[in-house]
């Protein structure tokens, strides 16, 4: 406390026992009477001056707020932990339905709208290529087709294409936009993207969002508990006061003064309450978050599916008791908790012991408990106290061995080895004939046609070449997309969060591809293409082999939770480039959920190696589908499509069907497109 | 997953809360009726808090205390006599501790685990520490108005406005 509080203190301790003894004991002051202005002057300064206090006291709660949400963890700093979802996977399309938010009223004022252009671009791309794919009309026809709207009979959609960046209309249509409040422009757009993915030959697309992207707009992000305390390992605890004590003694103080000024006793008493309450916080200590917490788990390696019950417990180890006690369990991100919930809150006396248990379901993944947050409160709640309790937990869940049956893909590197290569050079089986160049070996002169015809032609062979295989698995930020449809399979159908990020498909994927290379014994090696690194350089044999099934088990490269920051798609191909031998051949597996993945791809081949992509659909479960999953499915399309056609093969992959028939028909493709 | 029927968004505070809240601030505004001013305003408070509990809003709880503690302010202007005063501001308190203390718990814990003990406890110690100011406010109004000392008056005016101030817990 400072000196001039101290002071206060002192001040207002004394006059406060002055004024309690002249009214215990009236006849002490009967000889001072005030009269005149020495007796409404003082009770006028007085008042006046309580209301300044309330003035200032209000101020310093106000700027104290602005100051606790300034502090750089504004975003963890507000939002309790909610572990009981897995973290809000973006819907795929979610950037583009973003993009169309962002379309402003006010945009039309710049001289040159840049957003709304460039959204404009991408959804011309898309229409050339869609209009022109099928019937097969020249870029030119389709410019003109776009141009007068003939293309669709949506006149909104026509003219997002026929019309302004901003569109001119009507006073009533101007009046009927804002109403809507949406600005015209984006309204096409979102017609103009629907009737684009419906020309495509796409089910049931909606111009309006789906449900998935406005409950991923809409609900909070789940927040760790170990994220919320700011600076994470540094404190495991953190001491606040509320300012509903500011706030009563702000009003207590402004009351009392307004009873000064205007005379009313009544008034005045009711700044008592402000000295009670402030009373109160001073006096009360800050509770103590002794407790002791246990977590049990009914099975700490279960199978994938597999329901795990989560007791958690927590005793009261000190004197005294614990009149609010609030408790939430760091619950991993990948586990979702399906029954129970991991919070709970209670009162302890001393000794006692208290617990919660609820279910969560197991899925692929090392999955370690987050420290379990201990909010503790004093009896009226002015202060609090959140200490993270750390009790290691692991549920560690590993999916069986599932190899693939079938003859691995032909795709080799320019060494001799065993595997029949798709590459013409020398061999046993046939591959083509070809006119003779200088330097072909005689023996493989077909001296047959040259007795015929007259012409040297040189016959080639599948050539044998040995395999390196590395599995690279796209898990930057932009692909964790959630693998539609997770929210409306749902039993309540509200979405509560429970996605699953589409990587996870891409790991199983990579799991199995893994397995079957291994089983042809062809040396297999695993990398991420992440924030987080995550390298295996291609090997062989058992141990190699579950090295590599235990990096995608554990490693948090392929966690259930999104990575901070970015990567440099081009940078990190690079760095895996320089850690495997230049004639790896690389299997990419990817959701193409944006172009930068493509770019990942074709550095691959730039580099030298043999890419294929494998590309898990993160819209095959979709069913309610807006206009930005079906804008996200024509532009992921695109990518496939600009992949195949600079020699990439690409699979495109339902994840609701088996890995086997969709790497079939991706090596058909892959022999076709060569 | 059983959920309550009629279905309430889940940033609205246990029923508990909301109903003891809305209960005080009925009395307040019922005890502050002394003008149809001060009564339009206590209603107004009432109906404010009632909308903020029902539909989880936290922000528009702040406004119908305002309302109701201006309700109170009025009616003490107008000369509503002191104890009548602090059971109304004592009410008006409550309302406001018991109802951000559930949309803490509504925030903190959610729907699902019973908060009955917290709620409790947390309501026992407000009205205790409330009643203990009001029961002061009461003492000191009885004991001035026997002696009428204005020095007495300033003294104790005095005394509590530097009390306040002094003693405002600021970390």
């Amino acid at each position: 406390m400072s000196r001039a509080r101290r002071g206060l203190l002192l001040v207002g301790l004394a006059s406060g026992l002055v004024g309690v003894l002249l009214v215990a004991s009236p006849g002490v002051a009967r000889g001072v009477s005030l009269t005149g202005a020495a007796r409404t002057a003082p009770v006028a300064v007085v008042g006046v001056a309580a209301a300044a206090l309330a003035a200032r006291s209000l101020l310093n709660a106000l700027s104290g707020d602005a100051a606790s949400d300034s502090g750089g963890k504004a975003a963890t700093a507000d939002a309790f932990p909610s572990p009981e979802r897995r973290p809000q996977y973006d819907p795929s399309g979610a950037e583009f339905a973003r993009r169309v938010n962002a379309i402003e009223w006010t945009d039309r004022r710049d001289a040159e709208p840049a957003n709304r252009r460039e959204l404009r671009d991408d959804l011309r791309g898309a229409a050339t290529s869609v209009l022109s794919r099928g019937d097969g009309p020249s870029p030119s026809e389709v410019e003109t087709r776009l141009r007068d709207g003939s293309w669709t009979d949506d006149p909104l959609a026509s003219a997002f294409f026929a019309g302004d960046l901003v569109p001119s209309l009507s006073p009533s249509g101007y009046a009927r936009a804002l109403v809507r409040g949406e600005p015209p422009f984006a309204r096409r757009a979102r017609r103009a993207a629907a009737a684009l993915s419906k020309r495509s030959g796409a089910g049931d697309v909606t111009p309006a969002p789906s449900a998935d992207v406005r409950a991923a707009f809409g609900d909070e992000p789940a927040v760790r508990t170990s994220r919320y305390l700011p600076d994470g390992e540094e404190s495991l605890e953190r001491e606040s006061a509320t300012d509903r004590v500011h706030g009563v003694t702000a009003a207590a103080l402004a009351v009392g003064g307004l009873g000064i000024v205007t005379l009313r006793p009544g008034l005045l008493l009711l700044a008592l309450f402000g000295i009670t309450v402030s009373g109160y916080a001073r006096a009360v200590p800050t509770p103590s978050q002794a407790v002791a917490v246990e977590r049990a788990v009914s099975d700490a390696e279960p199978a994938v599916g597999d329901e795990v019950e989560v007791t958690l417990s927590v005793r009261n180890v000190g004197d005294a008791t614990l009149a609010d006690l609030r408790l939430v369990d760091g619950v991993p991100p990948g586990l979702a908790v399906v029954d129970g919930s991991p919070k709970f809150a209670t009162a302890l006396r001393p000794g006692k012991r208290a617990s919660v248990t609820y279910t969560v379901e197991a899925v692929r993944g090392d999955h370690a408990f987050d420290p379990a947050l201990v909010v503790t409160r004093d009896a009226l709640g002015v202060r609090k106290r959140e200490t993270l309790v750390d009790t290691e937990t692991t549920v560690s869940c590993r999916p069986p061995a599932k190899p693939l049956s079938g003859r691995a893909p032909a795709r080799t590197t320019t060494r001799a080895g065993r595997s029949r290569s798709d590459a013409p050079g020398p061999g046993v089986e046939f591959h083509s004939v070809r006119e003779y160049r200088p330097g072909d070996p005689p023996s493989r002169i077909d001296w047959r046609r040259k007795a015929k015809t007259g012409e040297f032609s040189t016959v080639a062979f599948h050539e044998h070449r040995r395999q390196r295989v590395l599995v690279v698995v796209d898990a930057r930020t932009e692909a964790y997309v959630a693998w539609g449809g997770g929210g409306d399979s749902d039993s309540d159908g509200d979405g509560d969060g429970n996605g699953e990020p589409v990587v996870q498909q891409g790991v199983a994927a990579a799991d199995a591809l893994a397995s079957r290379f291994r089983s042809a014994g062809v040396p297999v090696g695993l990398a991420a293409l992440s924030p987080r690194s995550c390298r295996l350089p291609p090997g062989r044999g058992g141990d190699h082999h579950r090295r590599l099934r235990e990096a995608l088990v554990a490693n948090p490269a392929f966690g259930w939770e999104p990575p901070d920051g970015e990567v440099d798609a081009s940078a990190a191909v690079h760095e895996i480039h320089r850690r495997v031998r230049a004639d790896t051949r690389v299997v990419f597996v990817s959701p193409l959920s944006d172009d930068a993945s493509v770019t990942a791809a074709r550095r691959f081949d730039a580099h030298g190696h043999p890419v294929s992509v494998l590309s898990p659909d993160p819209t095959a479960r979709t069913h309610a589908r807006g206009y930005e999953s079906g804008y996200a499915s024509l532009a992921r399309e695109r990518r496939l499509r600009r992949l195949r056609a600079a020699g990439i093969p690409a699979s495109d992959w339902d994840p609701t069907e088996p890995l086997r028939e969709v790497t079939r028909g991706g090596q058909s493709r892959a022999t076709t497109s060569r | 997953m059983v959920k309550a029927v009629p279905r309430r968004p889940d940033s609205a505070p246990p029923l508990r809360s909301s109903g003891g809240a809305l209960a005080a601030a009925t009395g307040a505004a019922v005890i502050t009726a002394v003008s149809v001013p001060a009564l339009a305003m206590g209603a107004l408070g009432v109906l404010s808090l009632a909308g903020a509990l029902t539909f989880g809003v936290e922000s528009a709880y702040a406004p119908g205390i305002a309302l109701l503690a201006g309700s109170v302010v009025l009616a003490g202007v107008l000369g509503l006599t002191p104890p009548f005063l602090l059971a109304a501001a004592f009410l008006v308190l409550l309302a406001w501790d018991v109802g951000k203390h559930g949309f803490s718990i509504a925030r903190e814990v959610g729907r699902e685990p019973s908060t009955f003990r917290i709620e409790a406890v947390h309501g026992l110690s407000s009205t205790l520490v409330y009643a203990a100011g009001a029961t002061l406010g009461y003492g000191i109004y009885a004991g001035v108005t026997g002696g009428r000392s204005v020095v007495a008056l300033l003294a104790l005016l005095v005394g509590s406005v530097a009390l306040l101030f002094a003693l405002q817990a600021r970390k």
